[in-house]
């Protein structure tokens, strides 16, 4: 251990600051080395593998067969049946993106104002401040909480309460995304000017006419764009919460690859990649709209 | 047509818009079986009381620990293939380095998509491929994530690559430096720092994925949970849940920390 | 110093250049020449055609029609960064800088177009021909600030680090648009001595677009009067009277052009 006395006057005892920048780049790359080497130490880690031919065979042997190279009887993207079932399934998950998308923006409205500082430091709106801090703490809680769990595990736990089907997916898909979607319309709360609201209160407006008038209209464009961007991820999502047994594309798929119907994958694939070209889309058409 | 044009732009119309949805979508859902399945309240009820007793025992919060370091073990070895993956792919994309033209436009309208159709597919869909083609292996799992998320740094490298201020590169222009120079001395420069704090949130989202591709068989988090799960014992599972938000909080704390200082 | 070394004939030839946007004649057919070590002065009202004039004078854009003949070779055909880079240089109102890069590395994007891209590379780990740079730092007045980041400067120190950039690119031409348009009076004497200073020691050709009248007379030789992209007048600076700028401003009954009278 070196004291600062010891360095005498070559430093001057001003501790250097750390640049955040600078440290940060350090140990993303001490990071990357130490995770490289310890997964590379590891007897099986697949990384020779991606260099041996029979990988090589193993995996255009793979596309072969999604492609139907082999298969017994007629390809399933080549019959109509394959693909009207596929597009049941599609229209399914479509609704289940869009209960979740719902669910999770519902919750949201009505939670998002105590999870802001500025509501709870009194700044913006009233109430009392015994109240204020706790609710605010619980809130942020939640947020983190619903947010760090991922939309899989989620659906992992809802399966123990919920029936299988789109309304167990959409619930997991809603929990997850009410975090990140809290969390950003708290913050958009905190970006906000309190002037108007302030002018509002000084007018004698209570809580409801202030939350009405001076916090929705302004917060509510920037909720709605940030809803439709969560609306993309959520359908890109269904695909996984469907694994655990809660219906849609993701539940057919996750069959289809533990019986080997590769053809079948091949159709659940295009109508997924469909499903998401079409959610992009109506999702930025409306976002346009909401501007 | 003026006035369905009016009609198609009022706020009223999304509201229809989105209650229809809502009133389609609740209509979808087969209401004639129970909601909650025979024994669902019981679980809800364990569930919940778990949730104050995770289990605490040194051996486990030991393998909980190995688990956690595996998770982010294969997040930032995920995000360290994407980063060069997005880089080159979103320099193409971005087309600064070509000049205008029918050329540029198809590459760069190819690149495009190319990035859409990589990064619309779930990484836990590409690691399910993975697995089926090269077998069970880590490297399935991280070439996955690195390539999710390499569409997905692409595109937004692109995209703050074309943003970047064009004065100060047509001051670097006309004293005669190329185009690679002027990525090099201006484009690069100017973006670098929306680069790096999206790459850090890009990284929280990395640590989150990868625990999830315990699911498919590779190791982390997510297989640990998966094993509790699958034997019940949920004060387990809340245990991993917890250094799993743990470690979320830290890499959020981290990258706004970072974010702060690159803004100002 | 390499200024002035080629050949005899005038350093500018505009062949007729014009210039016109979608809604807007920029600059209508212009023909004019300008010889080595001559000052020259741009004025006129905003929007008169300065900075278009100036930008095909340094080959940012193209003229519609005519050309610009720069030192006897046509400036649209001149290939490689390196020849344009010997020719011309610019510094503009903004200064352009990039604002993350360090003082040293914002100077030395002035040898780009000598560099090959490799040099260009490794320039940013280890600078390359230093001694350029902390020599035109000097010269400008700011050597102090060379490791600096460029985004902690002030704007006139700022204007200083874009002439070091000029100077170490070395180029026969300076250009400056509006040079000290974004500065106070004080700071715009400073900084257009010191490019008039540096044109003239080492015999370079300087030409700029300017809104004030005192800095035009201490320090030019020739005035070029702009209106609505059409010559007004081209006179050695002793011939401009206040009358002929008076004129040149008020006509379009345009004030924004910032005169300010002479004193």
């Amino acid at each position: 251990m070196i004291r600062p006395q010891d360095l005498g006057h070559r430093v001057s005892f001003r501790m250097p600051r750390i640049d955040v920048v600078k440290g940060s780049i350090v140990a993303v790359i001490l990071l990357a080395l130490v995770s490289w080497s310890y997964i590379l130490l590891q007897d099986s880690t697949g990384f020779g593998d991606l260099f041996s031919p029979s990988t090589w065979r193993r995996g255009s042997d793979f596309v072969g067969r999604l492609l139907g190279v082999g298969s017994a009887g007629t390809p399933a993207f080549l019959t109509l049946d394959a693909w009207v079932d596929g597009g049941r399934l599609a229209y399914k998950t479509l609704a289940m993106s869009i209960l979740a998308a719902v669910f999770a923006g519902v919750a949201v409205l009505l939670t998002f104002l105590p999870g802001a500082r500025n509501v709870a430091s009194g700044e913006l709106g009233s109430g009392h401040p015994m109240a204020r801090y706790p609710l605010f703490i619980l809130v942020r809680g939640l947020f983190i909480f619903s947010r760090a769990v991922p939309e899989l595990i989620w659906a992992f736990l809802v399966i123990f309460v919920l029936s299988p089907g789109i309304l167990t997916g959409a619930v997991a898909l809603a929990i997850h995304n009410y975090g990140i979607l809290g969390k950003l319309s708290s913050e958009v709360v905190e970006d906000l000017d309190p002037k108007p609201t302030r002018a509002l209160q000084a007018a004698g407006a209570g809580n409801s006419k202030v939350l009405f008038y001076g916090i929705l209209p302004q917060v509510m464009p920037q909720f709605l764009t940030y809803l439709l961007y969560r609306w993309e991820v959520i359908i890109r999502t269904t695909i996984v919460v469907g694994f655990v047994g809660a219906g849609g594309l993701g539940r057919e798929f996750r069959l289809s690859m533990s019986f080997f119907h590769y053809t079948d994958v091949t159709v659940l694939l295009a109508w997924y990649v469909i499903l998401v070209v079409f959610v992009d889309l109506v999702s930025s058409w409306l976002r346009r709209l909401a501007r | 047509m003026a006035f369905s044009l009016r009609l198609l732009e009022s706020r009223r119309f999304i509201t229809l818009v989105l209650l229809g949805a809502l009133a389609w979508s609740a209509y979808n859902i087969n209401w004639s079986e129970p909601i909650v399945h025979s024994g669902g309240g019981s679980s809800l009820v364990t569930l919940v009381k778990s949730l104050f007793t995770p289990e605490l025992s040194p051996s486990f919060l030991k393998l909980a620990l190995e688990a956690t370091w595996v998770t982010i073990a294969y997040a930032v070895a995920g995000i360290s293939i994407a980063v060069p993956i997005g880089l080159s792919l979103g320099l193409v994309a971005s087309g600064v380095l070509t000049k205008p033209g029918a050329q540029r436009r198809v590459v760069m309208v190819a690149t495009r998509l190319f990035l859409a159709v990589i990064r619309s597919i779930h990484e836990l869909v590409w690691a399910l491929l993975f697995v089926a083609a090269l077998g069970l292996s880590p490297m399935a799992g991280i070439l996955a994530l690195g390539i999710t998320y390499g569409g997905i740094l692409g595109r937004i490298y692109a995209d703050i690559i074309n943003d970047v201020p064009d004065a100060p590169l047509k001051a670097l222009r006309s004293s005669g430096a190329s185009e690679w120079k002027v990525l090099l001395y201006g484009r690069l420069p100017l973006a670098l720092s929306d680069m790096l704090s999206y790459t850090f949130y890009r990284f929280e989202c990395a640590v989150r994925a990868a625990a999830v591709l315990g699911f498919v068989g590779l190791g982390g988090l997510g297989l640990e949970i998966q094993l509790s799960l699958d034997d019940l014992f949920f004060d387990e599972v809340w245990t991993l849940l917890y250094f799993l938000v743990g470690i979320i909080i830290l890499v959020d704390l981290w990258s706004s920390a970072l974010r702060k200082r690159l803004v100002s | 110093m390499n200024a002035g070394r080629n050949g005899h004939g005038p350093i500018y030839c505009l062949e007729g250049i014009s210039k016109s946007y979608p809604d807007v004649v920029a600059l209508a057919p212009l023909s004019l020449e300008i010889r080595r070590e001559e000052r020259v002065a741009i004025v006129g009202p905003s929007g008169s055609g300065k900075t278009t004039l100036l930008h095909m004078l340094g080959g940012v854009i193209q003229p519609d029609q005519g050309r610009v003949v720069i030192d006897g070779r046509n400036m649209a055909s001149m290939a490689s960064g390196r020849e344009k880079a010997g020719l011309v240089g610019m510094i503009h109102q903004q200064f352009d800088l990039v604002p993350r890069l360090s003082v040293l590395h914002n100077v030395l994007a002035g040898r780009l177009g000598y560099w090959s891209l490799w040099r260009s590379l490794i320039s940013l780990i280890s600078p390359q021909e230093r001694h350029l740079a902390t020599e035109a730092l000097r010269k400008a007045g700011i050597e102090d600030k060379i490791s600096q980041r460029t985004s902690r400067l002030s704007g006139g120190e700022q204007q200083r680090v874009a002439i070091a950039r000029l100077l170490v690119q070395d180029s026969q031409v300076i250009l400056a648009d509006e040079p000290v348009a974004s500065l106070d009076p004080t700071r715009s004497e400073d900084i257009v001595r010191l490019i008039r200073e540096i044109a003239e020691e080492s015999g370079k050709t300087l030409v700029a677009s300017l809104h004030s009248v005192p800095l035009v007379r201490a320090h030019f030789t020739r005035v070029i009067g702009l209106r609505k992209g059409t010559l007004a007048f081209d006179l050695p600076v002793t011939q401009v009277t206040d009358d002929i700028l008076t004129e040149l401003y008020d006509l379009e009954g345009n004030r924004d052009g910032v005169l300010s009278p002479a004193s």
